[in-house]
């Protein structure tokens, strides 16, 4: 083929595929039907603060039945996730979990009588992706509801758009802190399930001090974007309050999804701390405690990470012993004996994935759970109450209140910001033959109530505020 | 003194590496001209292959052997897309190696992830039976000291393929001029073809090397192939001896920096090769180069 022609075959191709993609998108856009109209009801509206929902929504929603029929078609469940790039490692069990508990609800009539549609769009863990999906998924899906599984970026850039579409939209993960103390303080369709990062960081500070309470030189080696610098900044603000002599012997930043721990290890050894934490997280965290292995990291301090619970698992049973980890679900607590909703979703989990990252739920799975049985029970409650199928202002009302039974324990909805509230859970490694990785074991939690700023108060603030008693 | 040498260590480790991934692409682009963008997937390709032999045999003492497959077999992928791929392109415009080499980046990282899923694969054991040595009361593990060893074996196998065969006579023929070689005869096309497949030998044994000490996961493409580029801009483009200099500096400035000036640890590599790129632009040991 002579030097021109192939120029212009490839000329031709390049040319083909945009007008190709223009038609393409062209003909999407017209064949999208187009959003379906609501019927919307009249009802009074709730004046002040309610003691129960009960009583409540009885006496300020005006229920009119006939007009309120279950429909007959799906319920259309818009889900944005990370499946592609980095993140996907933690998302996609989550949407595994999701999936799963769909199932079993839909075999089970759905909810009142209405099978869940999955509709699942991949954000790559990019903010403006996620939001265009959201407004995808709005405008021309027309779903009812939507529960994102992704970073803390795609979340705090989605939460404003959510309260400005007014679709009810559940945030699993998405843990930054400042979304509900800064970017969206007084939500109204918008929850988030998961425990949020200052929870995480204040919770293993305490779990830190409880566990070793002679430790005074402490070290730390983190990833450095902001998740790690934040982290460590409360975990060292709370350790100063609880061990007021503390001091920070050294810092290592090594970047987030850095292969190589090798200096950043030995910097820390140098300076001989007591403790070191590990801020990291997924891979980053296994290949750091791997390496350290190889540096007698763990013979000589104690280490600590905010996040290890389940990425350890990775290790298998070369795990070092003795590690304090912390996690927002544990799979073994509550114990599967004492609480069997944690037990049936683990080996429903385990049967059928048994290869998905140790084969057991991590704590997004939890979340993924928690995500779509509070929906389903806020949906039967407001049912109950209203005498009809509810609105998602009615939806709202009810899930402001909510309790629900999760595989972690019960967990329940703050109605000030939106944020449910769950004990964490930290403990020691110990290597499982039986499990084939390290658990944690002894296993302890530190509730809501010693973890949790007031709403409407930020974490410094109420840190700075604890008084030590005499 | 005790943790000089420690840090001395982690810079020779990280060196290594470096070297390896570096030597490949310096040899490609000074022989056959081309920028292999690719060359970072083929890198975690070796990787995965690796990791994925190692975990199958771990309990065996073949586990040894995943190392040179998992070359051999990304060598293998380096001659299918020279010679149906780049082939194409000698001679054209930088414009089009870039994007058929990107290209091939995006689509060998899809396949990557497609084959063998989105989750890191780790292996541990090989790395922690290999044990820890104490080195004046203080551990070090001996599979760093492996690494280092085996890199520096390969460094020395290229430099005798390089400066004492008669294919290395050719090799060096078609990178100081292309034409010339071809008027005396020599069959460029061969060449081209054979410093694809060591290129992406070498791209496939780092990438191997690195999975017990690390994981092979998707992302560490990008990060080699920019810290390679970077290596081989300080060394000279086209110069082994260069890619092995600029690997060490490279190496030992990040293990130091991590500890004198954590806050400019990453800045820290882009400042030597700016300064490099002012003081000398064709770099410590590069020849004087054009893109074919």
């Amino acid at each position: 083929m002579g030097e021109v022609s192939r120029r212009d075959f490839i000329k031709g191709l390049i040319g083909g595929l945009i007008v190709g993609g223009i038609v393409g998108a062209a003909g999407g856009y017209v064949a999208t039907p187009p959003r379906e109209k609501t019927v919307t009801i009249e009802k009074t509206v709730a004046t002040g603060t309610p003691k129960t929902q009960t009583v409540t929504v009885t006496e300020t929603v005006t229920a009119k039945p006939s007009a309120r029929k279950v429909p007959s078609k799906p319920i259309k469940l818009g889900v944005i996730t990370v499946l592609t790039g980095p993140g996907a490692m933690l998302f996609s069990t989550g949407l595994k979990a999701l999936e799963m508990e769909v199932e079993k609800i839909n075999a089970q009539g759905g909810i009142l009588g209405r099978k869940i549609k999955l509709i699942v769009r991949d954000s790559g863990g990019k903010p403006d992706k996620c939001i265009e999906h959201f407004k995808r998924l709005v405008t021309e899906e027309g779903v009812d509801y939507i529960t994102v599984g992704a970073t803390s970026a795609e979340a705090c850039a989605l939460a404003p758009i959510a309260e400005e579409l007014g679709v009810l939209t559940l945030i699993q993960e998405g843990t930054a802190t400042k979304l509900f103390e800064e970017i969206d303080p007084h939500p109204k369709y918008v929850f988030r399930i998961d425990n949020y990062d200052a929870l995480d960081a204040i919770s293993h500070a305490i779990a830190i001090h409880r566990t070793w309470p002679d430790a005074r030189k402490f070290a730390v080696i983190g990833a450095d974007y902001v998740w790690g610098h934040d982290e460590w900044n409360i975990i060292t603000t709370v350790l100063k309050k609880l061990v007021p002599d503390m001091e920070i012997v050294a810092e290592a930043w090594p970047p987030l999804f850095a292969k190589d721990y090798s200096a950043h290890i030995s910097k820390v050894l140098a300076a001989k701390p007591d403790v070191v934490e590990l801020c990291l997280w997924g891979g980053d965290l296994v290949t750091c405690i791997k390496q350290g292995i190889g540096y007698g990291l763990f013979k000589q301090c104690r280490v600590s990470s905010v996040t290890g619970g389940e990425y350890i698992w990775g290790l298998g049973t070369e795990c070092p012993e003795g590690i304090l980890c912390s996690t927002r679900y544990y799979f073994l607590y509550p114990p599967w004996d004492r609480w069997p909703l944690n037990r049936e979703f683990n080996e429903e989990f385990h049967r059928r994935y048994p290869n998905v990252r140790g084969g057991y739920p991590g704590f997004n799975c939890n979340s993924a759970y928690t995500a779509i049985h509070a929906l389903k029970l806020a949906i039967e409650k407001a049912y109950t109450i209203v005498g009809g199928w509810p609105t998602t202002e009615e939806i709202i009302s009810v899930m402001e209140n909510l309790m629900v039974p999760t595989p972690g324990g019960y967990r329940y909805f703050r109605k000030e910001d939106h944020q449910m509230l769950g004990y964490a859970v930290s403990g020691l490694t110990k290597v499982s033959k039986e499990f084939g990785f390290a658990i944690l074991d002894p296993v302890w939690v530190v509730t809501p109530e010693e973890m949790t700023p007031p709403p409407g108060v930020k974490w410094k603030e109420w840190v700075e505020s604890w008084r030590r008693k005499e | 003194m005790m943790w000089m040498l420690r840090f001395i260590l982690d810079g020779f480790f990280y060196a290594s590496i470096l070297f390896l991934i570096s030597s490949g692409l310096t040899l490609i682009f000074s022989v056959a001209g081309i920028i292999n963008l690719a060359h970072g997937c083929l890198y975690m390709l070796g990787a995965y292959i690796a990791a994925t032999l190692i975990k199958s045999l771990i309990d065996t003492p073949y586990a040894i052997l995943a190392f040179p497959v998992a070359a051999f077999i990304v060598g293998l992928l380096g001659l299918f897309i020279e010679r149906f791929i780049i082939r194409w392109i000698y001679g054209r415009d930088l414009v089009y190696q870039l994007l058929l080499t990107f290209g091939l980046a995006l689509i060998l990282s899809d396949i990557t992830r497609i084959v063998f899923g989105t989750e890191p694969i780790y292996v541990t054991k090989l790395y922690i039976n290999t044990g820890v040595i104490d080195i004046l009361g203080s551990f070090y593990p001996v599979y760093n000291f492996i690494v280092i060893i085996v890199s520096l074996i390969i460094g020395c196998l290229i430099w005798i393929i390089l400066y004492k065969t008669r294919i290395g006579m050719m090799i060096r023929a078609c990178a100081l001029d292309r034409e010339m070689s071809e008027a005396i005869g020599l069959n460029t096309g061969n060449v081209f073809s054979l410093t694809f497949l060591m290129g992406a030998i070498l791209a496939g044994i780092s990438g191997a090397l690195v999975v017990p000490q690390s994981a092979a996961m998707l992302g560490i493409d990008a990060d080699a192939l920019v810290e390679s580029f970077i290596v081989i801009v300080i060394g000279g483009v086209g110069s082994i001896k260069g890619a092995f200099i600029g690997s060490l500096l490279i190496g030992l400035i990040r293990s130091f920096g991590i500890v004198f000036f954590p806050e400019i640890e990453l800045a820290i590599a882009y400042l030597v090769m700016i300064v490099v790129l002012l003081v000398r632009p064709r770099g410590l040991f590069g020849r004087e180069f054009r893109v074919a």
